[in-house]
């Protein structure tokens, strides 16, 4: 099984989109060019998918690769933290870098491996600060935020998808004989036709439904075997929230404002009691600098507010007021400690 | 070029509610142009974590500048405001120091990797991009290596090879869309089969 084919339309595009870069490469100063691009990117939401793809293909395509790997400078958080994250089998984690690699910029796409009646995995992730969405092979679409990756295992019989680590909006498209699986950790989300956003955080996952209605599981394809999880099957529809504790295995539903579902796709992150530390770790998938909360106590306090992910800076500042922390910045990182 | 120019192309911007805030203004651009804007910044500066860099600060000045809020007009300072930034940035750099900024940024990682397997595969992944590069004509090759690894511009392939620019355009847009077509599974034919015109 393969990939499909672009149509001829969808080949004229992407030639399009690679003369856009041949010529902005060339003068990426000359602003009237410039203009005309934003222009033809604004014409269609594939042109600028199509113009990142071309331009991770340009990026990945060094000919001798040998050439450069000693000239090595700073690590890079995104990279390492996929390496990190990855416990799987190698041919998972080839697919898992080079998506990695490839989608250095935005959001983007890749297919490597072939398995035996399988369509091929393909992750979608995107770098600290940008968010991106895609259309998935099956027509559904995924909204990703920063600092995030799903990779999708389809076979003829289901849609699988993995929430690797960050945050993810589904709309599903419908199809009764194909059900959409999507795994978070411990959990997993069954949906028919749907939206709905999957939060994942190391102990903890957050599912909200936006649209019809989804059924929680467990995800028995985890591979944290030290413990068992058992989560009892839930239902949950449009309007409600569902917040799965790792530590108790506990599942506390709240209903939630439609509006507020996924309300970081319009650059707002908001939070009802939830714990500090899980907000920094949203708060840096967004931000530049490493945000660090080591006190225990400071971390559970529970944060409820809205934070602009373009205005963290503000946020940590006002969370000063709120919170008895402090605020220690090094050049590095930024340190949230308990105050006197 | 003139400012007007680049402010012209978004006429018929849907005017903001007057009570939209600046930060709710910045707050939209970011996420309609956000990804734009880092394609063009990571074009220039040859490197994503720069683009980055350059893009925040970007915003935040955007944030702090004392000029209307019109959608249209607050989009065209973000472009110029990024542009310049990158300016400044390239001016800082010395040349050699980050040019080839990106592939160490890509490459690192496979170096970092300490089991020989995991760095077998993943680089096989890169190899096979780059693999793909081979199966094209050799004029078509050499302007991609020319390009990519030389850096050279359209016009100096061109006198390179002894063609027209746009020849030189058809050959690096053909090397691009056969890797992607490559990548997406056709065999070497068919991806040949769809270049052909």
């Amino acid at each position: 099984m393969k990939q499909a084919m672009p149509t001829d339309l969808e080949l004229e595009r992407m030639q399009v989109a690679a003369d856009w870069l041949i010529k902005l490469q060339d003068a990426p100063e000359d602003e009237a060019l410039v203009a005309a691009w934003l222009q033809w990117c604004e014409e269609d939401p594939h042109n600028l998918e199509d113009f990142s793809a071309a331009q991770s293909v340009w990026h990945a395509a060094v000919p001798a690769p040998t050439a450069v790997r000693d000239r090595v400078s700073r690590p890079r958080r995104l990279l390492r933290r996929v390496a990190a994250t990855q416990r799987r089998g190698p041919v998972r984690i080839a697919v898992g870098l080079a998506a990695t690699l490839l989608l250095a910029l935005g959001i983007g796409w890749t297919v490597f491996v072939r398995q035996a009646d399988e369509l091929p995995s393909q992750s979608y992730a995107t770098a600290i600060g940008g968010t991106g969405s895609a259309l998935l092979p099956d027509g559904s679409r995924v909204e990703l935020g920063a600092d995030s990756r799903i990779t999708t295992f389809y076979t003829a019989k289901q849609r699988r998808v993995s929430v690797d680590f960050g945050e993810a909006y589904f709309s599903v498209s419908k199809d009764p004989q194909r059900p959409f699986l999507v795994a978070a950790g411990a959990m997993q989300v069954t949906a028919v036709g749907t939206a709905f956003n999957v939060r994942r955080h190391p102990d903890r996952v957050v599912v909200a439904v936006s649209e019809g209605k989804v059924e929680l599981d467990s995800n028995e394809h985890h591979d944290d075997s030290s413990r068992p999880h058992e989560i009892a099957p839930t239902p949950l529809q449009a309007g409600q929230q569902a917040v799965y504790n790792g530590s108790s295995q506990s599942i506390q539903v709240a209903s939630i404002h439609l509006a507020d579902v996924a309300s970081w796709r319009h650059g707002v992150l908001k939070y009802v009691h939830e714990p500090l530390g899980n907000v920094v770790l949203d708060l840096n998938r967004y931000y530049s600098k490493h945000i660090v909360i080591a006190d225990a106590r400071l971390s559970e306090m529970p944060f409820t507010g809205a934070v602009f992910s373009t205005r963290i800076d503000d946020a940590l500042h006002a969370l000063e007021g709120v919170f008895p922390l402090r605020i220690q910045e090094y050049s590095d990182r930024i340190e949230l400690l308990p105050r006197g | 070029m003139s400012e007007d120019r680049f402010q012209d192309f978004h006429p018929s911007d849907r005017q903001a509610d007057p009570a939209e805030s600046r930060a709710d203004l910045v707050a939209r651009l970011f996420r309609e142009h956000n990804q734009a804007l880092i394609s063009l910044l990571t074009l220039r500066l040859r490197s994503v974590h720069d683009a980055r860099e350059v893009a925040q600060e970007a915003y935040v000045r955007l944030l702090q500048l004392d000029r209307p809020d019109a959608a249209s007009l607050l989009r065209s300072y973000l472009f110029r405001i990024a542009q310049n930034l990158a300016i400044d940035r390239l001016r800082q750099r010395s040349v050699r120091h980050r040019s080839a900024a990106i592939e160490a940024e890509l490459f690192e990682e496979l170096s970092v990797q300490d089991e020989p397997e995991r760095r077998a595969l993943a680089s096989e992944a890169l190899v096979f991009i780059s693999s793909c590069l081979e199966e094209l004509p050799p004029a078509c090759q050499r302007a991609f290596w020319l390009h990519r690894v030389e850096g050279a511009s359209v016009a100096e392939i061109a006198a390179d090879l002894g063609v027209t620019d746009r020849m030189v355009r058809h050959h690096l847009g053909r090397a691009l869309v056969y890797c992607q077509l490559r990548l997406r599974g056709a065999s070497k034919e068919e991806a040949h089969q769809r270049l052909k015109r």
